[in-house]
C-alpha cells in the first residue's frame, strides 16, 4: 500500500514537471525515455521519440549527420540511453505524464464499477508486436522523407500518425487544436484523420482497460531493448513465492510471465512498466522486489501488502 | 433412517465422550502456567461445541455447514449467510462411524461424520461441499449411511491445477454457481458494495492474525493457544474475533523478550480442537513450534486480496483467484509452492526442524510429505513425520520419537540465506 502511495506522489509530481515545467524554468532536454510530449506548449522535457524522429536522429539527411547534427544525435543517445540504464522501466511505471493519464481513466471506471476489457493473454502477446512495427515505422518514416518517396507533411510519422499523447496531454496545456483536421493537403488530411481515429479508439481502450497504451508503447520496446544494462531491474525469488497469481491479477499490463515463472530471478519482461504493484500485493515475504545495481531496494511482504508496520520477527 | 437400540446406546456413548474431550483440553488449557484471562473469549465459544442454532443466535444469520475451507467465506457473508466450517478432532466421534467405514480412512472425517450423527443441528441447515480431498468427494454419500440431509448440499467442484487459465475460468464460474445456489436457498443477491464490504471484514481478520503469528514467530504464544484461536473463527462473528484476537495481541505485545530457543516448524494435516494432542506431545518433547502451515491454524484464510477492480466482476476474480491459486492444500497438481511458506518461516525465526504431522488415511498429505522432505534435507534442516490418528494409543511411542528428534536440531546446518 505505502509502495502505491509513493508511487502516486512520484507520478503527480512527474506530471507536473514533465507538463508545466516549462512555465517555471524547467527543461530536460529533448531525450526523456517517456511521453512527456513537446506538443504541450511550456512542457518541462521533451520525448525522446520525437527527437529520434526528427532533428537528433532519423530526421537528419545523411550529409547532415557528419556534421555537428550527427554530433548531438549521438550525444542525445547517449543521454536517453544513460537515463534509460540508471532508472530502467520506471520511467513507464512511475514518471511517464501518459502512463499517469491513463491510471486516471482506469481510477474513473472503477469508480464508475465497471470491470476491466479481458483479453486473453496469447491475443495481447500477439497485440505486443505491433509496438516494433511503430517503432520500425518511426524510424524508417523520416528515412522515407529524407529519400523523397515520402511526402514531407509525412514528417514526424509516429507522433502525428499514431501517438495518441500528441492531442490529448496539450490539452492539460489548455490547447485543444490537435484534434482539429488539418485540411492543407491530402497528406495532412490522411495524417490528423489517422491521429484522430487513432486517438478515439485508445481513449475507450484505455478506459476499459489499464494501460492499454503501454502494450504498443514503441518507447517501452527501446527501453526494453537496453534491459540488459539497465541497474533498476524486477527481481523475483521463485522459491518464496507461493504461486497465488495476485501479482498478475493486479498487473496494469496482465503480465503473467512473472507468477509463472518458477527457476529464473530475473522477470523483467518486455511487458512490465515496473509499476510495483505487483510487489505492493504480494504477502510473499521476499518473493518479488525492485533491485538496483544487484541491491534490494524494496521487497514484497505481508507487511507491505496488508499495510501494517513492519516488525523485526527473525532470532 | 430409525436407529436400533444399540445404536441409540452408541450415540449417547459417543456424545459423552466428546463432551469429556472437549471438557479435559479446556481444563488442560486453563490449567497451563502461561494461559492468561484474554483467552477466555475462545475457549467459551468451542465450550458450546459448535451447535449451528446456537452460532445463528449469535451471529443473528442464518448458518451454512462448510465442510472445507476451499469455499470463499466472504460470499457467504456478502449474501447474508454465516458459514460454520464443520470440523471435529474428537476420538468419540470418530470411533462412532469407524466400524462402518473404511480402516484406512481420514480421522478427520470419520469424526466429522461422526459428529453429524451426534448433532441435529447439522441437519437443518445446508451444505456446501467443495471437491477437495477424495473422502470430501465421497462425503455426501457417507453421510447419507447414517443420516439424511434435510437441507439442500452444494458442491463446488475444485480444478486440481492451479496454473492453467481454463481451470481457472473454471473456478470463477464454481464462485457464481455457489452465490446463485446461496441465493436460491433465501440468500441475498450479490452486490459487488456487500461482497468488498465482506472483503474488507475478512482483511481485518487476516491483519489480525498475522500481528498474532509474528508474535509466535518470536515465541510469544503457545502453539495450543494459537490453535484455541484459529479454531474459534468460524463461531462468532468476524468483527468481534478480530476485536479479541488484537486484544491477545496487544496483551504479549507488552511481554518482554526472551532469548529464543532452537525450534521447529509444524507442517501436514490439520489438527482439530479439541485433540491438540500432536501439540501437547511437541511441547512435552521440550520442542519449540514457531510456525505453521496448517488449515486449521496458520492457512485458515488466504493470505491476502489484493483489490484494483472493485467491480463485481473484478472482485470475484480477485477472490477466486485467493481461494484457488492462492491455495497451498496438497490436492493441487504441481504444488511446488508449498514450500515457502516455511521458507518464509525460517527467515523469521530460528527454525532448525520440520515435523510432518500425518493423519492416517490423509493421502494428499502423505504424498506430499515425500517431496518435502526432499527439499528440507536440501535446505539443511532436520526432519521428522509422525503419523497419527485420534487415539491416544501411541501418545508413548510418538512423545519417544519426538524426545529423540529435539537434540538433533542442534546438528543442523540452514543454508546461511534461509536461517533466521
Amino acid at each position: 500500500m505505502l509502495l502505491k502511495v509513493y508511487r502516486l506522489i512520484v507520478q503527480h509530481l512527474s506530471f507536473i514537471i514533465l507538463i508545466y515545467g516549462g512555465r517555471f524554468g524547467v527543461q530536460l532536454g529533448p531525450a526523456v525515455p517517456c511521453f512527456a510530449c513537446p506538443y504541450v506548449n511550456g512542457c518541462g522535457g521533451q520525448c525522446y521519440l520525437m527527437g529520434l524522429q526528427g532533428y537528433i536522429g532519423f530526421g537528419i539527411s545523411l550529409a547532415d549527420f557528419w556534421g555537428f547534427e550527427g554530433l548531438r544525435a549521438l550525444f542525445y543517445l547517449a543521454v536517453f540511453i544513460i537515463l534509460v540504464v540508471l532508472l530502467g522501466k520506471i520511467w513507464c511505471g512511475w514518471i511517464c505524464p501518459f502512463g499517469l493519464f491513463q491510471d486516471w481513466l482506469t481510477y474513473l471506471r472503477r469508480k464508475l464499477g465497471f470491470s476491466s476489457l479481458k483479453i486473453e493473454p496469447e491475443t495481447l502477446h500477439k497485440l505486443g508486436y505491433v509496438k516494433y512495427i511503430l517503432l520500425g515505422w518511426l524510424i524508417l518514416g523520416p528515412i522515407l522523407v529524407d529519400l523523397k518517396v515520402l511526402h514531407p507533411d509525412f514528417y514526424l510519422p509516429f507522433c502525428q500518425m499514431f501517438c495518441p499523447a500528441k492531442p490529448i496531454l496539450p490539452v492539460f496545456g489548455g490547447e485543444f487544436r490537435h484534434f482539429a483536421l488539418d485540411t492543407t493537403n491530402l497528406v495532412t488530411r490522411i495524417v490528423t484523420t489517422s491521429s484522430l481515429l487513432v486517438t478515439g479508439g485508445f481513449l475507450a481502450a484505455m478506459f476499459a482497460r489499464p494501460r492499454f497504451f503501454c502494450t504498443f508503447c514503441p518507447l517501452l520496446a527501446m527501453i526494453h531493448f537496453l534491459e540488459p544494462l539497465t541497474l533498476l531491474k524486477l527481481k523475483k525469488e521463485p522459491l518464496l513465492c507461493h504461486g497465488c497469481g495476485t501479482c498478475q491479477r493486479v498487473c496494469n499490463m496482465d503480465v503473467e510471465e512473472v507468477c509463472l515463472e518458477k527457476e529464473k530471478k530475473d522477470v523483467q519482461v518486455v511487458d512490465c512498466i515496473n509499476c510495483g504493484d505487483c510487489i505492493a500485493s504480494c504477502s510473499a515475504k521476499g518473493a518479488l522486489g525492485f533491485s538496483f545495481a544487484g541491491k534490494t531496494l524494496v521487497s514484497s511482504s505481508r507487511e507491505l501488502s496488508l499495510g501494517l508496520k513492519t516488525k523485526k520477527t527473525s532470532a | 433412517m430409525k436407529k436400533d437400540d444399540r445404536s441409540i446406546r452408541l450415540l449417547e456413548r459417543a456424545r459423552q465422550k466428546y463432551k469429556s474431550e472437549t471438557e479435559t483440553e479446556i481444563e488442560l488449557l486453563i490449567a497451563r502456567e502461561d494461559y492468561f484471562p484474554h483467552l477466555d473469549y475462545f475457549l467459551d465459544l468451542l465450550k458450546d461445541g459448535g451447535d449451528l442454532g446456537t452460532i445463528a443466535q449469535r451471529v443473528r444469520k442464518p448458518t451454512i455447514a462448510l465442510l472445507c475451507l476451499q469455499a470463499p467465506i466472504e460470499l457467504f457473508w456478502a449474501q447474508g449467510f454465516f458459514p460454520v466450517k464443520i470440523y471435529s478432532g474428537s476420538y468419540g466421534a470418530s470411533n462412532l462411524t469407524s466400524p462402518r467405514l473404511p480402516a484406512l480412512m481420514c480421522p478427520t472425517l470419520k469424526a466429522i461424520l461422526g459428529r453429524a450423527e451426534m448433532d441435529e443441528s447439522l441437519a437443518e441447515v445446508p451444505w456446501v461441499i467443495p471437491l477437495t480431498c477424495d473422502w470430501v468427494v465421497k462425503f455426501k454419500e457417507t453421510r447419507e449411511l447414517f443420516g439424511e440431509f434435510r437441507r439442500p448440499v452444494h458442491f463446488l467442484e475444485v480444478p486440481r491445477v492451479k496454473d492453467s487459465p481454463i481451470a481457472r475460468d473454471r473456478w470463477f464460474y464454481e464462485q457464481y454457481s455457489l452465490s446463485g445456489f446461496l441465493k436460491k436457498i433465501g440468500g441475498e443477491k450479490l452486490k459487488a458494495k456487500n461482497l468488498l464490504a465482506a472483503l474488507k471484514v475478512m482483511e481485518e481478520a487476516r491483519k489480525a492474525l498475522f500481528q498474532l503469528t509474528r508474535l509466535r514467530r518470536r515465541g510469544f504464544i503457545a502453539s495450543v493457544f494459537y490453535a484455541l484461536i484459529t479454531s474459534s473463527f468460524f463461531l462468532d462473528n468476524p468483527t468481534n474475533w478480530t476485536a479479541n484476537v488484537l486484544k491477545v495481541v496487544e496483551f504479549l505485545d507488552k511481554k518482554e523478550p526472551k532469548g529464543l530457543q532452537e525450534g521447529i516448524f509444524l507442517s501436514g494435516s490439520p489438527i482439530f480442537f479439541p485433540n491438540f494432542k500432536a501439540l501437547h506431545l511437541i511441547e512435552e518433547a521440550g520442542l519449540k513450534v514457531y510456525g505453521d502451515d496448517l488449515c486449521s491454524s496458520e492457512r485458515i484464510f488466504p493470505r491476502h486480496v489484493g483489490l484494483t477492480d472493485t467491480s463485481e466482476d473484478g472482485l470475484m476474480r480477485a477472490l477466486a483467484e485467493a481461494y484457488h491459486r492462492g491455495c497451498l492444500c496438497p490436492v493441487f497438481a504441481e504444488n511446488s509452492h508449498r514450500a515457502s511458506i516455511i521458507k518464509e518461516a525460517l527467515s523469521e525465526a530460528p527454525i532448525r526442524g520440520v515435523i510432518f504431522h500425518l493423519l492416517k488415511g490423509c493421502h494428499p498429505y502423505e504424498l506430499d510429505s515425500f517431496c518435502l522432505e526432499e527439499s528440507l534435507k536440501e535446505w539443511g534442516l532436520k526432519y521428522l513425520k509422525i503419523e497419527t490418528d485420534y487415539s491416544i494409543e501411541d501418545t508413548g511411542n510418538l512423545l519417544t520419537r519426538l524426545e529423540a528428534f529435539r537434540p538433533t536440531l542442534a546438528e543442523s546446518e540452514p543454508l546461511d540465506e534461509l536461517a533466521g
